[in-house]
């Protein structure tokens, strides 16, 4: 028999439509190529400064955000053949944000956001179309905002322990204080719990900020220590990953300190120092900023995995999530709670028992495992310090902002100060404004 | 029995031991032949802990106004004297003073091959032990002032050379030795008792094992004995009441002038070195503490009539720092880069030249050989030629 004879003959009009089929998909796939290498690029260039870091945070939990729903969509009956996960999203609002991955600059679906509506003025259409180019900057710099300041309220003072214990415990070695011996390793102790007992939370809580979009849902310690608790081991995985992630940072950060000694850069500049250490930089961030994402995008998908569960079993109400989780939930149809089967009692005091003990050696893995991120601190600081920059800042958990430029060189205090300006210029003067028009409209 | 009441086959027996353990005596039999000293006494000040010119001699940045607009103009000030950059030569505290003591460069491994361990030993005599085999010096005369973080440094005393070696080694005034030394003394009262006093026991025992080579088994000898009683009776055992960092190595130096009487003294000063861990202030105020202490150390020797005219100071560092453009804190010296390897020396006192710069490149390795022409004695296993430039 002729094989080609069982072929079923195929229309030149289906093979053309085919062929400009898979055209697009390859222009599709270029096109993405090119949008995620921008991405990418755009986040590594984003690290080198604190406001650029901020819109990093920013970027970081609306793409967390992203993660959680698809999570969701793929545990839901809406998910089927042929079905992609925007395509759920656009049957619910065609200009949903997450159609895409979230841009840096421009506004999310762009040709929407420059579109007149009717009722629009002329003025008010050409602000429209000053801010569409700009608008999801603001969108992640007002989230990273968000986002530092409540990581700060939890991990900051840790931090200032840490550069107070090590300038006072070498302060103590200079001046042979015995008699306060006690207080530069005390102080210093003292930091390291707390930023352990801490970041036991701060992931989880960072996720939950991120997923419902609401800065306040960070501070919901019971129904985020609940998940924890549940999901010991993810946080146990998250600790021991965000460990491994921090040892290329170190060695990154310190590594300055043993090629600068050559006899080839001894004698130059402070502007090239500036210069050759930009560089430097901004090639380390091509690290920094994938590890940094991968972080927050893991601590999403635990914590997206954690409602789900909390929710269908029971441990967690509905009215425990906020109005987007609610919702999101709702449209998936993933709202049904089946309550395990009840089980003889001795069974339920065995497993709450194995439960307990195995959640007590879990806590203390975790906490051994941030000890060895804190570790990691002390040891690159001791091969080489950097300041109150070394101490205050840590690139995986607080800003991603990896730029270790000599004091000397380059004060970063100045960029300090244009970062407060800018942001009490762009966000604070107007929320000011908006209060003062609330209390005269009052 | 005799007339002067000693058992006469005591005595016997004592002449005979005596005269059996003479010839493998050298030290003892040489004693007896070597000429007292009578050349200028020599006071080594290492300006340790490593620093940099600039902090020093640069009088537009120097934190040791005393050294740089005082002492200069009453010596040689050697500004472009540098450790030679050989392979394995390290610059560090320990290398940096085995250099300046041996007037030989070498690759130092610590003896008991312990990871970053810095217990050397040299393999050429030290300044001491040429000191003390040509001239009639007891040990308590050559010393080493030492600080109490660096035991390691307590054992460069003496070399190893078959010629030389621990009979004519230097002896060590530090807080380590005042520690041992109580310990020995309190439980030789028995201050302790029962479990504490073997706790105590343990203690000294502890202490006593970093002198691996157990040179002082029984103590630093009398006149060092009566040195720390001396110490005690004034700051107490405590170790609250006495001068700490290197301000108690000034005040060590300024007691054992006036109470030992040293021919040659090293003070081994090494508080800029705690830079290392990030506070730049630790360094700069570490170099005006030495700037203080050779003050006073100056002040002292000018008050003696035995010392004035009759002293001769080497300021040197022991090695220098990094000027590391990259780094927050840009002053380490573990590197081995150019600038880690410039130091100066100063050498000033009774027919040394005054007001006297050299900029000529001269080498570290020189120090002991110029302390050799200085105090009479040939340093035959030194390296560096002799710092002619420096005599008036």
């Amino acid at each position: 028999m002729d094989s080609e004879a069982s072929v079923p003959p195929i229309h030149v009009e289906e093979r053309s439509s085919l062929a400009a089929a898979s055209s697009r998909r390859v222009l599709r796939t270029a096109w993405k190529t090119i949008v995620l290498f921008w991405k990418y690029l755009a986040g590594a260039f984003l690290c080198q400064t604190i406001l650029g870091s901020i819109a990093v945070i920013g970027w970081s939990y609306r793409l967390s955000q992203r993660f959680a729903l698809r999570y969701w969509w793929s545990r839901s009956e809406c998910r089927r053949p042929g079905i992609r996960f925007t395509d759920h999203l656009a049957a619910h609002n065609p200009a949903h944000e997450h159609l895409h991955w979230p841009n840096w600059f421009s506004a999310q679906n762009f040709r929407d956001a420059i579109r007149r509506n009717a009722d629009t003025s002329t003025a008010g259409f050409v602000w429209q179309v000053i801010k569409a180019p700009f608008r999801s900057l603001a969108t992640n710099i007002k989230i990273g905002l968000q986002g530092i300041f409540n990581v700060w309220v939890l991990t900051m003072p840790a931090c200032i322990l840490w550069l107070f214990s090590w300038y006072d415990g070498w302060n103590n070695s200079f001046n042979k204080g015995y008699e306060q011996a006690a207080v530069g390793p005390a102080v210093g102790v003292l930091g390291i719990m707390l930023f352990i007992a801490a970041m036991m939370y701060v992931p989880l809580a960072q996720a939950r900020h991120a997923v419902s979009g609401d800065w306040r849902s960070f501070y919901n310690f019971s129904f985020v220590w609940g998940l924890v608790r549940r999901h010991w081991l993810a946080c146990l995985l998250l600790a021991g990953l965000a460990s491994l992630f921090f040892v290329p940072l170190m060695i990154m950060k310190t590594a300055p300190q043993f090629f600068g000694a050559g006899a080839k850069l001894a004698n130059i500049t402070d502007k090239q120092v500036v210069k050759f250490l930009n560089g430097y930089f901004f090639a380390c961030a091509f690290l920094v900023f994938p590890l940094f994402v991968a972080l927050r995008v893991l601590a999403a998908r635990i914590y997206a995995r954690g409602v789900l569960l909390g929710v269908q079993t029971g441990e967690i109400s509905v009215t425990d999530l906020t109005a987007k989780e609610r919702l999101e939930l709702q449209r998936l149809n993933l709202i049904q709670v089946n309550p395990p089967r009840s089980r003889h009692v001795l069974v339920r005091v065995a497993r709450s028992t194995t439960s307990l003990i195995l959640f007590g050696v879990g806590l203390w893995a975790t906490a051994f495992l941030w000890f060895t991120f804190v570790a990691q601190i002390y040891i690159s600081e001791f091969f080489s310090y950097h300041g109150a920059h070394g101490w205050l800042n840590q690139p995986l958990v607080q800003l991603p902002w990896f730029r270790y430029i000599p004091a000397q060189a380059q004060n970063p205090a100045a960029e300090l100060f244009l970062t407060v300006f800018i942001l009490a210029l762009v966000f604070g003067i107007p929320a000011l404004v908006r209060r003062v028009r609330k209390l005269v409209h009052c | 029995m005799s007339n002067h009441g000693i058992p006469r086959r005591e005595f016997l027996k004592g002449v005979t031991a005596g005269a059996a353990l003479l010839p493998f005596s050298p030290a003892l039999l040489a004693q007896e032949q070597r000429p007292d000293y009578r050349g200028p006494n020599v006071v080594i000040v290492r300006f340790g802990g490593g620093v940099r010119r600039r902090e020093t001699i640069d009088p537009d940045h120097t934190y040791a106004p005393f050294l740089c607009h005082e002492l200069t103009k009453r010596g040689t000030l050697f500004k472009n004297m540098e450790i030679e950059q050989l392979e394995g030569v390290e610059t560090s505290h320990g290398q940096g003073t085995l250099y300046i003591v041996t007037g030989k460069y070498d690759r130092y491994k610590d003896v008991r091959g312990q990871f970053l361990g810095e217990r050397f030993e040299a393999k050429v005599p030290t300044v001491f032990e040429y000191v003390r085999k040509q001239f009639n010096v007891p040990d308590h005369q050559t010393l080493i002032v030492n600080g109490e973080d660096r035991t390691n440094e307590e054992f460069y005393t003496f070399s190893n050379h078959h010629a030389f070696g621990v009979s004519y080694r230097s002896n060590v005034l530090s807080l380590y030795r005042f520690k041992t030394y109580l310990l020995r003394r309190n439980i030789e009262l028995g201050k302790w008792k029962g479990k504490e006093l073997e706790k105590k026991k343990k203690d000294l025992a502890k202490l006593e094992a970093v002198d691996f080579r157990n040179t002082e088994k029984n103590g630093q000898g009398p006149e060092l004995t009566q040195f720390w009683d001396r110490w005690r009776q004034h700051y107490g055992e405590t170790g609250f009441v006495n001068p700490r960092g290197d301000r108690l190595l000034t005040e060590l130096t300024i007691r054992a002038l006036k109470e030992l009487r040293p021919k040659l003294i090293m003070v081994n000063y090494n508080d800029p070195d705690y830079v290392h861990w990030g506070n730049m202030t630790h360094y700069t105020r570490g170099i005006a503490i030495i700037d203080e202490g050779l003050r006073q150390l100056v002040a002292t020797v000018e008050a003696d009539e035995a010392y004035r005219n009759n002293t001769v100071f080497v300021v040197v560092p022991d090695c220098g720092r990094d000027t590391n453009p990259l780094a927050a804190v840009p002053c380490q010296h573990h590197f081995g880069s150019k600038s880690s390897h410039e130091i100066f020396a100063l050498v000033f006192g009774p027919g040394m030249a005054r007001a006297a710069v050299v900029d000529k490149r001269t080498n570290q390795s020189s120090i002991a050989k110029t302390i050799g022409q200085i105090m009479g004695f040939k340093a035959e296993w030194a390296e560096g030629p002799v710092l002619e430039q420096t005599f008036a």
